[in-house]
């Protein structure tokens, strides 16, 4: 075994030190609290030749996108990062990236939208993004979004669909944490040379990007794409397992905490599941059956897998960073409610909105989560489906 | 043309082969369809030049008629005809 | 009366130390007040940057929207409501990179609107990357190297676009700078004051100094209807930097073109007494 070499980076640090590993052909990219420094600390790696890659600046995430689907339609390994209303400004291209089956992927660190302007974290920019057809990895820690990062380029790049993997604005991405990077060249020989599918400088071999397809065919290449997504699962967990062969880490669809025998469970992206685990701790030690499940990949949505973790439980309670205006619940409440709906004796699932603009969560909140979960496995009695947790009656 | 189906799609929105827009058969679009009177027409070729598409049919450097399964009904031909020889009639009124 | 201080709030301007937006803050509030303009009839449209923070600091109608956009907010508040003066400020970032196509196709609209661009050559808020007017060549935290592109030069496009009213001042002068707003808010049209500004924290090339250096004033003999000498001005950059109205024509705005703007605000007609039958009975 050798000696493990630990650094202390911030998030964005650690963000922008896998990029130089991957070295990739393009990166084009515009400021955006808090992503900026991603940008910024690879540029210095491009000025010290330490890459090969062409980075472009460019004058919008709109721009800093198309580059990016260009570069990619061109055969390059192509990345870029943003955040919010950055990612709001891609809106369009995300379309275009994932249709056009461009394996482009981008770091998202989660800000949370305007109006009000707002630069901290919660996940309306991505759960905003979550039909575009990219691929959704999400990230606990640092360390996560690195290791996320590089299996991004290996997923991305078997599948043909572009990949973004989040992580929290500020409390991952500016929070100093000891991580464990990957050697240069061990990041090299993971991620491989880049073979595209087929490339416009390929003078060869003429294609068109992009065509007009009317009612008699658009139909057809969308149902095609939507077959693209199964493949991500099985792809996800080859690469993983190559993965922790390096590492030792072990990556999956969802990580799951005291979950087996769990009778009251909680669902959360992201940083707040570190808070959560502690919670678990303190309840467990009550001799409270309480677990946790942090999903990983949350598009394509992993619904098998999902249905088989959370069907024994009793009660769910899922902490959404994210609302839906005039929907039913946040997000990924909708979704692991509707995951559940066939199961037999389903158990009872609720939502608990927090967090939104930055609104810091305290492992208070969280046990009051419990509180009202253990409520509900007691009296079988559901007050409010969704609630809304943190925010001032 | 046959239309493939979904598992027949290149991945990604490609078109893969080149000079395809001919196996494209777009003459379904039309509302007015270009009439030729062969009696006026001086095969001055002005019609074959401004087609947006190629949709004139030419042979030995005359004027054929025209290719009603890719013409659009765009009235080009017509309004460029120095003798007046194409009018545009409504479909279905023939 | 209307006095500096009546357009003063409690909000304490979140810009460093000797940053030329102070100045830029003081003199639209003492332009406005010369002009005995009441606060509720000023509408201040931002978009993103330090330089679109400006209006959080004026006690008056206030629209921060997003990056690069105001212009296009403040025109559709012109248009709804015409008695309004509508000023867009934000930097040259938001002005002249992001929002670059709103800037360009409101200048050919001549909405009469007025768009006060501090522009200090770098991006502040995001902490020191190259913007549209960064010099060649500079160096920054991500261009490393040098900006690679020549910058984008708003008096010249705006010249070149016949902009109704292009002008542009210094922080570093507040007399002037003061003089500059009140005639770009007096014209009628699309008024551009491009106001360099230095940012004392991210731009050390382009600081105080160095624009008081090389900026001097347009005198009387200069004529800003010569749109081909204007052009010439525009393209002064460098050693010496002309300070001043730049261009003025007296082209229509777009609102005297609309005969619906002639008698009141388009807010203020009723949506009645229209007989649209006709062109309904197409869809029938």
């Amino acid at each position: 075994m050798k000696t493990k070499n630990l650094i202390a980076l911030e998030g964005n640090q650690a963000i922008a030190l896998a990029m130089k590993q991957i070295n990739p052909d393009v990166v084009a990219a515009y400021p955006i609290t808090p992503q900026t420094e991603i940008v910024q600390v690879f540029s210095e790696y491009v000025a010290n030749g330490e890459v090969h890659t062409e980075f472009v600046t460019v004058e919008s995430e709109h721009s800093a996108l198309s580059a990016c689907i260009g570069a990619s339609a061109a055969g390059a390994r192509t990345m870029t990062a943003t955040s919010s209303q950055g990612l709001a400004l891609m809106w369009e291209m995300l379309y275009i990236a994932s249709g056009a089956r461009l394996p482009i992927v981008m770091t998202v660190v989660n800000r949370a939208l305007s109006s009000p302007i707002n630069i901290h974290c919660d996940h309306s920019d991505a759960m905003g993004a979550r039909d575009s057809g990219w691929v959704q990895l999400w990230s606990e820690t640092a360390q996560e979004a690195y290791d996320n990062l590089i299996q991004a380029i290996r997923i991305a790049e078997s599948v043909n669909l572009p990949v973004m993997v989040n992580m929290d604005g500020f409390i991952t991405s500016h929070a100093e944490e000891v991580i464990e990077p990957l050697d240069d060249e061990e990041v090299k020989h993971f991620v491989g040379e880049y073979r595209p599918l087929r490339s416009l400088l390929d003078i060869e071999h003429p294609f068109t990007v992009g065509p007009l397809a009317l009612q008699d065919s658009y139909f057809e290449f969308k149902r095609s794409q939507a077959e693209a997504y199964k493949r991500v699962i099985p792809v996800l967990k080859r690469v993983a397992d190559e993965f922790s062969k390096i590492t030792g880490r072990k990556y999956d669809l969802f990580e799951t905490y005291n979950l087996d025998d769990a009778e009251i469970g909680l669902v959360v992206l992201n940083s707040t599941a570190g808070t959560a685990k502690e919670v678990i701790d303190v309840l467990r030690g009550e001799g409270k059956k309480v677990g946790l499940l942090k999903p990983r990949l949350f598009r394509p949505l992993p619904v098998e897998e999902l249905r088989e973790a959370l069907s024994k439980l009793k009660v769910i309670g899922v902490m959404d960073r994210a609302d839906t205006f005039g929907g039913f619940g946040g997000p990924l409440f909708t979704d692991i409610r509707s995951i559940l709906y066939d199961v037999p004796n389903r158990p009872i699932v609720t939502d608990y909105i927090y967090g939104l603009g930055g609104r810091d969560v305290t492992t208070e909140q969280i046990f009051k989560v419990f509180e009202n979960l253990e409520n509900i496995y007691n009296t079988g009695k559901v007050e409010s489906l969704v609630s809304y947790v943190g925010v001032r009656e | 043309m046959k239309l493939p189906k979904w598992k027949e799609m290149p991945e990604g929105i490609v078109i893969l082969e080149a000079g395809n827009a001919q196996e494209y058969e777009t003459g379904s679009w039309r509302t007015f369809r270009p009439v030729v009177d062969k009696s006026k027409c001086i095969n001055c070729l002005f019609c074959w030049i401004y087609c947006p598409d190629t949709s004139i049919i030419v042979k030995d450097e005359k004027m054929e008629g025209i290719d009603y399964a890719h013409c659009k009904g765009c009235g080009i031909c017509s309004k460029v005809c120095p003798v007046k020889a194409i009018s545009m009639v409504e479909e279905g009124s023939l | 009366m209307v006095d500096i201080k009546t357009y003063d709030n409690d909000q304490i301007p979140a810009w460093c130390p000797g940053c030329g937006n102070f100045s830029i803050l003081k003199s639209l509030k003492q332009a406005l007040a010369e002009l005995d303009i009441p606060p509720d009839r000023v509408l201040m449209v931002s978009g993103i940057g330090q330089a679109a923070k400006a209006p959080h600091y004026f006690r008056c109608n206030l629209f921060n929207g997003l990056h690069g956009r105001d212009i296009s907010v403040a025109v559709g508040a012109k248009i709804a409501n015409h008695n309004l003066i509508v000023i867009a400020e934000s930097g040259d970032g938001n002005t002249y990179g992001e929002g670059g196509n709103h800037f360009i196709h409101n200048i050919r609209r001549n909405v009469n609107i007025k768009v006060f661009v501090h522009n200090n050559q770098i991006y502040g808020l995001t902490k020191g990357q190259a913007s549209p007017t960064s010099d060649l060549g500079m160096k920054t935290k991500v261009q490393i190297d040098g900006v690679l592109s020549p910058p984008f030069n708003p008096i010249a496009v705006a010249i070149a676009l016949n902009a109704s009213f292009v002008a542009r001042s210094f922080s570093g002068e507040p007399e002037h700078l003061v003089a500059m707003m009140k005639s770009a808010i007096t014209h009628k049209g699309f008024a551009l004051l491009d106001i360099l500004q230095p940012c004392v924290t991210f731009n050390r090339i382009n600081t105080f100094k160095w624009y008081k250096d090389r900026v001097y004033k347009l005198d009387d003999s200069y004529d800003p209807t010569d749109r081909i000498s204007a052009f010439e001005k525009a393209l002064e950059w460098g050693d010496r930097i002309p300070i001043g109205v730049i261009y003025v024509n007296n082209r229509p705005t777009y609102e005297e073109q609309l005969s619906q703007l002639k008698d009141s605000p388009l807010f203020k007609i009723p949506i009645t007494g229209i007989d649209y039958s006709d062109i309904l009975k197409e869809f029938r």
